[in-house]
This record gives C-alpha cells, sequence and structure tokens, in this order.
C-alpha cells in the first residue's frame, strides 16, 4: 500500500519534499515515534535569544563599581552618552535578558537603577573596583551609609586577569 | 476542510409592495424584512501563513526598548492546496495546507486530494476566505507562500489560535464576577449571586452567565507588530503574546486595519 502510495507522490511538483525521519530511541526498536513538534521548539528560542547577547562589554560581578555609559536620544536623531556609576548589588536573568542592579547614593538620595546588559541602550561598560563579597544579593547597603557601606576591595593579579579575558 | 455556510434570503422590493398592499399578515411581515446575508466565518483582510508556537522572549528592539516578544516557528508546509471561487463554491477563499507529517498519518482521500494539488501529506488545512475576490486569482494549487514577501519586520498581523484550556471554570475567572466578603459573616464567597427577578418572570434568562467549561477556543489577536522576520531558521518574532501554548498552531494573517483593507 505504502508503495503505491510513493507512486503517486512520484508525479508531483515538489522535488525537493523529504519526509521527516522518524527519532529512533536506542533499545526501542519496535516503536518508532516521529520528532516531536516541541522538542525543536526550545531549542529555536534559544538560538534566537542568542542573537541577542552582546560580547563587546566586560564581565560584570557582584560588588564591582561599574561606570555605565548610557545612549541617550536628544531631539531628533542626536544620541549622547550619559555616564552613570555604581556598585552593582545584585544580579538576575539568564541568557540574553541578565539584569543587573546599580546603586549609588546621590546628593544624600541612595538611587538604585537596573540595566539589561544586552541592550542596545548601553554604550560602554567599565569595571572601576572589584569588591570581595560573599553574597549574590547586597541588598544590606541599603540600610548603611558611609564608611560602614564600604566593600573590601578585591586584588586581582594583572596576569590572572589578562588570562581570565 | 471548511463547509461555507453562505446563505441569501430575500425578497424583491415589488413583491414586497404588493405583499405588504394586501395578503395576510404574516405574508406582509415576511414581505417588510428587509434583504439579509449571513455568512459564517470573517473574512481575511489577505492571505496569511500557518506557524507554531514556540515561546516567549524579551527582544530589544533598535530603539532600545525591552519587549516581550513571541517566537512563532514556520514548520515545513505552508503551500496552496486549493483555490475556492465564487462561481465554484459561492465565496472566494485560498486553502493552504501546514506541517508535513508521514503519508501514513493523513487519511487517503485527504492524501488524493494533496497529491491532486501537488502537495507532500500535510497536517493541517485551513482556509483564508478573501473580502477582495480579485485577489485569489494570483493563487495556485501546489503554490508555497514565501514568508518574506508577505511579512516584513514593522508588519501588523493579526495572529488566530486556541486558547489555553482552563476547564470547568466558576463565573468568578470565567466572566470575572466579583465576590463576596471572606470575613464578617459572610457566608458565599465564590457564588454567583442572584440569577434573576422572582415571580415575575418566574424563570431565568438564557444566556446567564454561569459556571462551566473556560477557554480551549479560538481567538485573534489583533494588530500585532512583526518584530523580525528570520527566514534561515524559518521563524516569525511577533510583539506580546499570542493564544496558547508552544506547540500550537497559528493562523497569521495581515492585519485588518479598518479603511485601508477591510
Amino acid at each position: 500500500m505504502l508503495a503505491s502510495q510513493n507512486r503517486l507522490l512520484s508525479g508531483s511538483r515538489i522535488a525537493s519534499f523529504k519526509q521527516p525521519q522518524p527519532f529512533v530511541a536506542a533499545g526501542r526498536s519496535r516503536c518508532q515515534p516521529t520528532i516531536v513538534a516541541k522538542a525543536k521548539l526550545a531549542p529555536l528560542v534559544d538560538a534566537i535569544k542568542a542573537d541577542q547577547i552582546r560580547t563587546d562589554l566586560p564581565p560584570v560581578n557582584i560588588g564591582d563599581t561599574v561606570r555605565l555609559g548610557l545612549l541617550v536620544q536628544e531631539g531628533k536623531g542626536k544620541t549622547r552618552t550619559q555616564r552613570l556609576e555604581g556598585v552593582v548589588i545584585a544580579q538576575s536573568g539568564s541568557g540574553s535578558n541578565i539584569t543587573i542592579t546599580v546603586r549609588r547614593v546621590f546628593q544624600g538620595v541612595g538611587v538604585e537603577m537596573n540595566f539589561f546588559l544586552n541592550s542596545p541602550v548601553l554604550g560602554g561598560l567599565e569595571v572601576l573596583r572589584r569588591a570581595k563579597v560573599r553574597r549574590a544579593k547586597l541588598y544590606y547597603l541599603r540600610d548603611r551609609t558611609g564608611k560602614s557601606a564600604r566593600l573590601k576591595e578585591l586584588f586581582v593579579r594583572k596576569e590572572k586577569a589578562a588570562a581570565a579575558n | 476542510m471548511q463547509r461555507c455556510l453562505a446563505f441569501q434570503s430575500g425578497f424583491v422590493t415589488g413583491q414586497n409592495a404588493s405583499l405588504r398592499a394586501s395578503g395576510s399578515r404574516s405574508a406582509r411581515a415576511a414581505a417588510s424584512r428587509k434583504q439579509v446575508v449571513v455568512q459564517a466565518r470573517q473574512a481575511e483582510a489577505a492571505v496569511g501563513i500557518f506557524g507554531t508556537k514556540a515561546g516567549m522572549m524579551t527582544y530589544f528592539t533598535e530603539e532600545g526598548a525591552a519587549v516581550p516578544a513571541t517566537v512563532i516557528a514556520l514548520e515545513e508546509g505552508n503551500m496552496v492546496t486549493m483555490v475556492k471561487t465564487q462561481a465554484t463554491d459561492g465565496y472566494d477563499a485560498v486553502q493552504v495546507g501546514y506541517k508535513v507529517v508521514l503519508e501514513r498519518k493523513v487519511r487517503k482521500p485527504e492524501l488524493g486530494h494533496l497529491t491532486k494539488a501537488g502537495c507532500p501529506p500535510m497536517k493541517h488545512l485551513r482556509e483564508f476566505k478573501l473580502l477582495d475576490a480579485a485577489k485569489v486569482g494570483e493563487y495556485q494549487p501546489g503554490q508555497a507562500l514565501d514568508i518574506s514577501q508577505i511579512f516584513k519586520a514593522g508588519d501588523n498581523v493579526d495572529v488566530a489560535g486556541t486558547t489555553v484550556g482552563k476547564g470547568f471554570q466558576g463565573t468568578i475567572k470565567r466572566y470575572g464576577m466579583k465576590r463576596g466578603a471572606m470575613t464578617h459573616g459572610s457566608k458565599s464567597h465564590r457564588e454567583h449571586g442572584s440569577t434573576g427577578p422572582g415571580t415575575t418572570p418566574g424563570r431565568t434568562f438564557p444566556g446567564l452567565k454561569m459556571a462551566g467549561h473556560m477557554g480551549a477556543q479560538r481567538r485573534k489577536c489583533r494588530s500585532l507588530q512583526v518584530l523580525k522576520v528570520d527566514t534561515e531558521r524559518n521563524a516569525i518574532v511577533v510583539k506580546g503574546s499570542v493564544p496558547g501554548k508552544a506547540g500550537n498552531i497559528l493562523e497569521i494573517a495581515p492585519a485588518k486595519i479598518v479603511g485601508t483593507n477591510c
């Protein structure tokens, strides 16, 4: 029956068509399930997400003091870079939507800003100082000011830093 | 395959006048009824394609906005299998097939229908009913639809699909009714409350909102912006959310914008 059906299709105009190959799991040669659509969909989404990941910015750790260059639209077509500085107190997300929270005390007021690390709005990112922290989230800094909000500096040897990059 | 349920019930105006003047009450009532054309199924602005919902992501636009986006995979298929015209079928539509599968998964009559069109065995067959009869002439059976010619980044699309099934749900989730107080001696929390007046009319009206099955219905998300058309990976990224879960079959057609194409 299959041969006759194949003969029907042999006259079709579609030369590029090929039957989808069934996936055969090892040790289960009796039943041959075809590839389930959902198994191919998640890798597709991951691939499109991976397109957006930026490779030009340096890696950021919790406790780093960073200076960000934010591209700001001014009027028609003109863009300028606004510099923002602060301590990275939290990192969230994974892959293309990694977010960092940068904290700074500006004119006596504590300010926290969130940024997508892969956003096209980030013009540049510079790590000024690294700190030795023993937490993934430094929310305790919100209750501290002045000298008690200091973070111990982490010294990385130049050779190690070069090897890491 | 869809069956057309279009029918017409009309009365000639000359007949109307004569029937109105003389004849029985029912004849006069029938004569005064306006001409009514009932057509099932809405028509699309233009022929679209089918896709499979793959998942959602955060998409960064060129302006720098981070927007929620849905990735729609385009599996093998999207070929025209049949063209319906006013003369042959009573309405204008283009039938498109989707998702190429093994021969043994398609029934023999459908397999014959697809082979006649010169198409491989495909699982789904649905129509795009068109408002404009002239557009039907541009399509022939066996024609493969090219997404890059139909859509490009920045276009607006209507995405239709079966929504997530919620099962048997109460009136609060199903119709957004308000619940009663949880404390203060209240004995009614998630009930529907009153079902109508008392002795007059002495019955409940049809169409009253009550608990029942929710979800698993066809819904259309209108005017979603296309963010990216990926021809290498066969995918479309649209802004926002679409009905169903990952793996759901979706109909993607150019958006119907009142005043321009509908």
